[in-house]
């Protein structure tokens, strides 16, 4: 058994395509390209694929982090070279190496992500004193839909940086860093809406990309 | 518009629907080409991807060097509204076009529920509804498919039908287009002259003349324009051009694995059954072409099973062995075969048994009648004790879980034949117990017949709406408080849409004012029971002062002239005639493949005769 761990954008092409179906193309391209993944036992085998973190409908990745398991060793660079000219328009990995088998899945190392929302919209004195007026609050309630209902869940411990990016080509540009894992999480949609109630601006249709997943370091 | 459309997808249900750059998706060259085609399914996204007939013709053109053919789709209701609001007409995905840019459009109507769609499809892209209404500054609109077999309802809103299967003829159609152009032909000229492409129906160079009792009298062409539009077919399925490299979709399409088309036709003659007349003479790919298209697709696509598709799949000639080595090739790589439909014996579920995605999806039996009486009347030639083997096979080999097709409405049905249906299900049911040992479960699932132009039944009212719903409490009383099918589950197709469908399948051109009433008033994708509003079609019909009975429940004799008489199938009417008879008496009529030719005349209509994988069927006889 041999584990690579790969990164992947999933690009403007495929903005409003879901986690599910990212998983789907990847195992179709996985088959394609005739590498000898590891499949798992039982009637229903599935190929031994697992992502750091689903990343929603309408938001792009730039470095999106993915395991796979293969039956026998392969060499990252020929894994990049077979997997590239096999994915659809949208979706391309960067970089693979591999790992130890049995150490921690990228699930359980997760820790936090960078993202990056962009929009139209004009603003005199710049983004800094609404960003401000967000950090200063001690509590930021938010309504979280699952499929268990809704909940009321406090987001602010888990915002863990807000920067104004600058305005470019007429879009305001907010990095933001939050927390994906524990007990406390936030979503960048989540962080959008409380920004609107919080500051009263409209930010239409924001276009929001994930930069960047981090890992926790582990001794 | 990628901006409209960010402003837009984030509001809209799955905004996957209207990705494109998927997997295989063409992307020509816009300039480089001379003419340009927009395939269009007049469903969501999901439901077109699926269908395999566009799939074809979009590898065909685009293998052309001059051509680019494109795909689009109609937006579920809340995108139409968002683009209507943003000013954003329907386009075509890998172009992002207008589709008004194109040069021909290509419909593809598979039943009569997506007629309404057709419409928001043509406003949409911001086009006059009617084809007299459309200069020559507007793409040529053609339709295709089964349900063009009567064109008539939408004959107004087309330039042109191609009748039949599309393979050669789209290439013809696309040749005699840039030719008439070259010659600077105005509209009508150009439609005339498209008129000498064999199977192309041209519906405004035919006069229709009505008797007073509502019945067409005549159907006249213009000089020029053929008196009769005999359909198109490919001989030789070997000989054809099949997609290898098919779009992969990113969301999950209704029929989200390779499609392999292993043969065309059905000669089992199943007298209610449109497609088993329209679609003859049976044609088999040999068993070698289909293997080496397998290892293709799989390669190509990236899919995890293969169906074998056809409208009869266990009848393929060489099942057996196609599925031995198509298993051999394919099953270690973790990919599974399927067969979409199966005939009732046990030979059946022995390939079943063998094919791991059919045990997982369950077993489909079609007895489509309850009575012996009835099916011998509708020519599905099951006896009561090859239902009894199958099944007793299938529980024998483990399944504790089958799925039995009905229809309810058939011609001379009576209550008994009703009443059979239950009898069935409970004798399953105890035969079932008595293999297994523990209860076994039967999900029944009943649909309403509807009578298809160019069938036997062609001629036969449509059951009414109260009687009808009669039949269908009466069944539910028994699947619901009968203690002895417990264990059955019964489960019902909309029977008002089927209403809709009697009206439109026989309908004739003066239902075009009603399908555009329907359409403003709101009707849309008529086939998902929830945005389906029987009563806004029955509005339509009272403001068009049309009877729906004229259409759906009136017997039509023998001698009247039938709105689509003037579209052939190669079936001719004496046989249809005396299919009839024969149901009326009872009688069944044998498969070609096996007994006698039955002289339907397809075979010389064409000049072609079944073709089987498996060595040459009967030689047809004159008739």
């Amino acid at each position: 058994m041999y584990r690579l761990r790969a990164e992947f954008c999933k690009g403007e092409e495929i903005r409003y395509i879901g986690h599910l179906d990212i998983l789907r193309t990847l195992e179709r391209a996985l088959r394609r390209a005739e590498l000898p993944v590891a499949r798992t036992q039982g009637f229903n085998p599935r190929q031994k694929i697992a992502f750091a973190s689903p990343l929603s409908v309408g938001i792009t990745g730039e470095r999106e982090l993915v395991d796979i398991e293969f039956d026998s060793e392969i060499s990252p660079d020929n894994f990049l070279q077979h997997i590239n000219s096999v994915l659809p328009a949208g979706m391309r990995f960067s970089t693979a190496c591999g790992i130890a088998i049995g150490g921690p899945s990228l699930m359980a190392d997760l820790d936090q992500a960078e993202y990056l929302a962009r929009w139209h919209e004009t603003l005199i004195d710049g983004l800094k004193p609404i960003l401000e007026l967000f950090l200063q609050q001690d509590e930021i309630f938010i309504l979280r839909h699952s499929k268990k209902g809704e909940r009321r869940l406090n987001i602010r411990p888990a915002v863990l940086q807000l920067k104004d990016g600058g305005s470019r080509d007429g879009n305001i540009r907010l990095l933001m860093r939050l927390k994906l894992s524990g007990e406390l999480t936030a979503k960048p949609n989540e962080v959008m809406e409380a920004l609107r109630e919080i500051s009263g601006l409209k930010i239409e249709a924001p276009l929001l990309t994930r930069l960047e997943v981090k890992l926790s370091h582990r001794k | 518009m990628q901006d409209k459309l960010n402003r837009i997808l984030p509001r809209v249900q799955k905004p996957g629907r209207y990705t494109d750059a998927e997997w295989n998706a063409g992307r020509k060259d816009w300039e480089a080409v001379q003419i340009r085609l927009a395939l269009i399914y007049p469903d969501i996204y999901e439901v077109g991807e699926s269908h395999l007939g566009l799939k074809i013709l979009y590898n065909i053109v685009n293998s052309r060097p001059d051509a680019l053919a494109d795909r689009a789709y109609a937006p579920w209701p809340d995108m139409e509204a968002e683009m209507r609001a943003e000013g954003v007409p329907l386009f075509a995905l890998e172009s992002r076009r207008p589709l008004a840019d194109f040069d021909l459009l290509g419909i593809t109507i598979q039943h009569e529920l997506t007629y309404s769609n057709v419409l928001t499809v043509l406003d949409l892209a911001g086009m006059p509804l009617r084809s007299v209404e459309r200069g020559p500054e507007y793409p040529l609109v053609l339709g295709g498919g089964p349900s063009t077999y009567n064109p008539e309802p939408l004959a107004d809103f087309f330039d042109l039908f191609l009748i039949g299967e599309g393979e050669e003829a789209i290439g013809e159609i696309m040749d005699a287009l840039t030719e008439g152009r070259r010659q600077g032909l105005d509209r009508l000229a150009l439609l005339r002259y498209l008129a000498g492409v064999p199977g192309v129906y041209i519906p405004s160079l035919y006069r229709v003349k009505y008797t007073s009792e509502g019945t067409v009298s005549a159907v006249t062409p213009e000089e020029g324009a053929p008196a009769r539009v005999l359909k198109r077919i490919i001989l030789d399925l070997d000989k054809v051009s099949f997609p290898t490299t098919p779009v992969v979709p990113y969301i999950e399409a209704v029929h989200d694995r390779i499609t392999l088309e292993i043969m065309r036709g059905c000669s089992r003659g199943c007298r209610f059954c449109h497609a088993g007349m329209v679609y003859r003479p049976v044609r088999e790919r040999s068993l070698d072409t289909l293997v080496k298209l397998a290892g293709q697709l799989v390669h190509s696509t990236g899919y995890d099973e293969i169906s074998l598709v056809s409208l009869s799949s266990a009848d393929y000639s060489c099942i057996g062995p196609l599925i031995e080595e198509l298993r051999e090739r394919f099953e270690a790589k973790g990919i599974n075969i399927s067969l979409p439909s199966l005939r009732i014996d046990s030979f059946s579920v022995d390939l079943a048994q063998s094919l791991k995605a059919v045990r997982k999806a369950g077993l489909t039996f079609a007895p489509e009648a309850g009575t012996q009486r009835l099916r011998n009347v509708i020519n599905k030639n099951v006896a009561h004790e090859d239902m009894l083997t199958a099944a007793g096979a299938a529980f024998s080999a483990g399944w504790d879980l089958i799925k039995l097709y009905f229809m309810i409405g058939l011609p001379t049905e009576t209550e008994e034949d009703v009443c059979g249906i239950a009898d069935v299900t409970r004798e399953l049911l105890q035969l079932g117990r008595r293999i297994t040992g523990k209860a076994v479960r039967i999900n029944v699932s009943v649909s309403s017949f509807v009578p298809k132009p160019g069938t036997p039944f062609q001629w036969h009212p449509q059951i009414d709406e109260a009687t009808l719903l009669a039949r269908q409490s009466l069944l539910k009383d028994f699947f619901f408080r009968d203690r002895t099918l417990r264990g059955a589950k019964l489960s019902w197709h909309d029977p008002l849409t089927s209403m809709l469908e009697g009206i439109l399948s026989r309908g004739d051109r003066r239902l075009a004012a009603v399908i555009e009433k329907a359409w403003h008033l709101g009707c849309r994708f008529d086939a998902w029971s929830e945005l389906f509003h029987w009563n806004l079609w029955q509005q339509a019909m009272v403001e068009c002062d049309l009877e729906a009975d004229f259409y759906r429940s009136r017997p039509r004799s023998y001698d009247e002239v039938l709105p689509w008489d003037h579209i052939s199938s190669g079936v001719d009417k004496p046989f249809l005639i005396r299919e009839d008879e024969a149901a009326r008496q009872g009688r069944v009529t044998e498969d070609c493949r096996r007994g006698r030719c039955t002289t339907c005349g397809v075979c010389p209509a064409l000049r072609g005769r079944a073709k089987l994988a498996g060595g040459d069927a009967n030689v047809p006889s004159k008739s």
